[in-house]
């Protein structure tokens, strides 16, 4: 028993020692992060005891710890009710298609801008893609409707070029809600989520430009073999929080988008959970969806963290 | 001599005491009768969802008048946010007013956990005997089961105007000979002869029937719906059994009706997706021929506008005009009257409940509903004046800018004023004893208001038991209310836009079925239950 105790002591010695000399010669880092740490700690994980209501019948005002003890009861109805199928296929449907069509379209947009030699005309074209994203989704839904309504721009002029015989009411069409929601998403945050694309290019080192321009590398040939290389880490990390996200399908934009005759198409997780717990007045409920939906996408992270390190080498975590 | 002088004079210098501390004691009554307390009577309110800011700026000189001249001290509160999420986050966070205004169904909660002043013993004839008076028979049905009367109400009581309408452009209806438009069939029949006059507005832009907008679409549908009979959603056979308007024949009807408006090509397409700002531009460009639902929002975007718009152009007949229509042996029941209002809680947080309840029982006078309801008297652009013999009289160049000439008035200034029913809590929208409301445009002084009130005052009906049912919020019911609500509305429009009738009816049996599966059958039988229970205790 001596002997172990010895063993112990012996073996956590080194390592403590090697803590505090870490801690002593990273101290200005920590010291740099604290502020942070302390901010995350209060304000991200602090509040998350409140996850229990989850899991009680909670009212509004009374303590929870006092409320009834429910289990799985709020869980066990989002997945068995009956709007459960649509609500997780809008939601996968429109997310699916958002990182189908809206991850690559920053990437493209970055690879396009940075083969622009004209500086000027490079910096008047990054500012015009960056506006759509600090338009707030109110005017963004007003403007879509300008166009999109039975006597919008595009009805007026598809109808002129005769691709269509009568004006059509798009938003009010279940089927082409999807689609919408795609290109406004892309719309508003192409331009904005380009930077960090733009920013890893510019990091790449310019001498392997002029080693592949003597190679005979055309402009093709850079960005395939140079310039996507080049960002591959960034792409793949933001890759991986794409995929974490993809139960966040959008709240703002199927409210203000979305019609009555739309429903079926625009009800997704976070609009379902707002509609059927807050304004309820079951928060219990909508918490339940609201956990579950944080826990498949944190399942998910993980998940795709995993695939990346096994294939490419590259992990967030 | 001295001794005896001395004491005439101090036995009259207490002698003219007396009376001084009598007057003292009892206070110096206001010329609205107003018996001003010697403290301030301090108090929050929570209004309930609205512009925080806007609110400020319009509360600020009643608030300051009140302070000078009735020792009331009042903060309203108000928030950007829904009502039901907010007051949530304040029972959540114990941090709530002294009265909070809110909806019978989120009053419930606050008095089940005790946060609501016990008023039983405080609301009778000695303590607040204008509330007993004006509340009449509608104060017996604010007491619980228990017989507690844990809240007082905000507009409660059955007003006498018509909120809910179907209306036709009034100079283009005159132009075509004023025909009768009684029955569903005929108010087509002359909107579209009234189209067919005018099939384009000014710039060349189609004319519609009917129209409504995205955030109205409810209502607009509930107003249809209520030509044919149904209230609120929902039909009750004699024994007061409750159906969910899909599964009525007269639902039927009416989505045969306005799908064949569709048909013809004379729906605003655009109505379920159509912003409030988009539709008030149509309004105003002259796109419509006619309209069903709340009798404002053609007011405020048609008339009120053109006539600034058109000037010397502008007649008296360019304006929506207010019909009745019902199908043959139909009762239409377009106003419903929810005689309950919503509810005045005085909180557990509220330190001078008797003060409180002391301005209740003002606000229950003639004067005092007029106060909170029209804003303060004698000042620029105020619609009322009272005099310090306690006489009053409406602003003469107010009730004739409001009856003719509606554009000119200046409602900004009313609301400056802290009108337009700002500072009403407990006052109810019940007549007072002269006829007149705390809604000033609405006190029989515009010819047109009084028209449309009288024409349509055979749809009226009291709403009240219905409304006071309150879905239980530990059961699935309210979900099955949100589901149901969502399958009705979105059959309704996706049938109202069938290309085909057949179409339309197979969309509505379609939506039968979903609301069976999505417990249609639990929610109706609840409703009925407690409808029967409630009409039971109230003697209906």
């Amino acid at each position: 028993m001596d002997t172990n105790k010895t063993v112990t002591a012996v073996g956590n010695h080194p390592r403590s020692s090697r803590l505090r000399r870490r801690l002593r010669r990273e101290r200005e880092l920590w010291i740099l992060s604290a502020f942070i740490l302390v901010w995350l700690a209060v304000i991200c994980y602090y509040p998350m005891y409140g996850l229990i209501i989850a899991f009680k019948y909670y009212v509004p005002g009374k303590p929870f710890f006092t409320a009834k003890w429910v289990g799985l009861k709020y869980f066990s109805q989002f997945i068995n009710g009956r709007d459960f199928p649509i609500v997780m296929r809008n939601t996968l449907a429109i997310s699916g298609l958002n990182i189908l069509f809206g991850f690559p379209a920053p990437i493209l947009l970055a690879l396009l801008l940075n083969e622009l030699k004209n500086k000027h005309y490079k910096s008047v074209v990054q500012t015009v893609s960056y506006l759509p994203h600090f338009i707030s989704w109110v005017v963004a839904a007003s403007l879509l409707f300008s166009i999109l309504n039975s006597e919008g721009f595009l009805n007026k002029i598809l109808v002129r070029a005769g691709i269509i015989e009568a004006p059509i009411n798009w938003l009010s069409k279940g089927e082409y809600f999807w689609g919408i929601l795609t290109t406004a998403n892309i719309w508003k945050g192409v331009g904005f989520s380009s930077i960090i694309y733009l920013s890893a290019i510019a990091g790449i080192d310019e001498e392997l430009y002029q080693a592949g321009a003597v190679d005979g590398l055309n402009r093709t040939g850079s960005i395939w073999h140079i310039t996507l290389p080049g960002i591959r880490t960034t792409v793949v990390l933001l890759g991986i929080l794409q995929i974490g996200s993809i139960l966040n399908a959008g709240f703002q934009q199927q409210l203000l988008l979305g019609t009555t005759q739309t429903r079926k198409y625009y009800e997704v997780i976070d609009t379902y959970a707002y509609k059927y717990g807050v304004q309820n007045n079951n928060y219990s409920y909508g918490t339940a969806v609201g956990l579950m939906k944080g826990v498949i996408s944190v399942t998910l992270v993980l998940l795709a963290n995993r695939i990346s390190k096994k294939v490419m080498d590259i992990a967030v975590l | 001599m001295k001794r005896t002088l001395a004491l005439v004079l101090t036995v009259l210098m207490l002698l003219c005491l007396v009376p001084a501390m009598a007057e003292g004691t009892e206070g110096k009554v206001n010329m609205f009768g107003w018996e001003i307390p010697d403290e301030t009577i301090k108090f929050t309110a929570y209004m309930g969802n609205d512009n925080p800011d806007t609110v400020a700026k319009y509360a600020a000189q009643m608030h300051d008048y009140l302070v000078d001249n009735f020792n009331v001290d009042i903060t309203l509160l108000v928030y950007d946010n829904d009502a039901t999420e907010r007051l949530g986050m304040m029972a959540a966070s114990n941090e709530y007013p002294d009265v909070v205004l809110c909806s019978i169904a989120n009053a419930a909660p606050w008095i089940e956990q005790g946060r609501a002043v016990d008023l039983t013993d405080l609301v009778n004839e000695e303590n607040t005997p204008n509330i007993v008076k004006r509340y009449g028979k509608y104060l017996p049905r604010l007491y619980d089961d228990n017989g507690r009367l844990m809240c007082l109400a905000n507009s409660w009581g059955m007003s006498q105007w018509a909120d809910y309408a179907p209306q036709v452009r009034y100079d283009w209806y005159v132009e075509i000979g004023e025909p009768d438009v009684s029955t569903p069939e005929a108010y087509y029949e002359a909107v579209k002869q009234m189209i067919a006059n005018h099939p384009e507005n000014a710039s060349g832009e189609k004319t519609y029937a009917f129209g409504g907008y995205k955030d109205s679409s409810y209502s607009v549908m509930r107003t249809w719906l209520s030509m044919w009979g149904i209230k609120k959603f929902w039909s009750y056979d004699e024994e007061n059994n409750m159906t969910y308007w899909p599964f009525t024949d007269e639902a039927m009807e009416m989505v045969k009706f306005l799908n064949q408006v569709n048909r013809d090509g004379l729906l605003d397409p655009d109505i379920f997706s159509m912003t409030s700002q988009e539709f008030g531009d149509r309004v105003t460009n002259e796109r419509y021929a006619a309209f069903v639902g709340n009798w404002w929002i053609c007011g405020t975007y048609g008339h009120e506008k053109w006539n600034g718009i058109y000037g010397d152009a502008y007649t008296e007949n360019m304006r929506y005009y207010h019909v009745n229509v019902a199908p043959e042996g139909i009762t239409p029941t377009y106003n419903f009257k929810n005689t309950n209002g919503s509810r005045a809680i005085i909180t557990d947080h509220a330190t001078d409940v008797n003060g409180i309840l002391k301005w209740f029982d003002f606000e229950n006078t003639d004067k005092g509903t007029r106060l909170v309801g029209y804003g303060l008297p004698n000042e620029e652009g105020s619609v009322w004046n009272v005099y310090e013999d306690g006489s009053w009289e409406y602003t003469p160049e107010k009730v004739a800018q409001i009856t003719t000439d509606t554009s000119t008035f200046d409602w900004e200034a009313v609301q400056m004023l802290g009108g337009q029913a700002l500072y009403v809590m407990s006052a109810g929208v019940e007549p007072l004893e002269d006829g007149t409301y705390y809604w000033y445009d609405q006190s029989n002084v515009d010819k047109w208001k009084t028209i449309k009130d009288t024409l349509l005052r055979p749809t009226f009906y009291d709403s009240g038991a219905f409304d006071l049912i309150v879905l239980p919020t530990d059961s699935l019911l309210p979900a099955t209310k949100t589901s149901c609500e969502d399958i009705a509305m979105t059959a309704l429009a996706n049938a109202i836009y069938a290309s085909t009738e057949e179409e339309a009816i197979a969309i509505m049996e379609q939506c039968r079925d979903e609301l069976t599966d999505a417990g249609i059958d639990e929610l109706a039988a609840y409703y009925t239950e407690q409808y029967k229970a409630i009409a039971e205790k109230w003697g209906l």
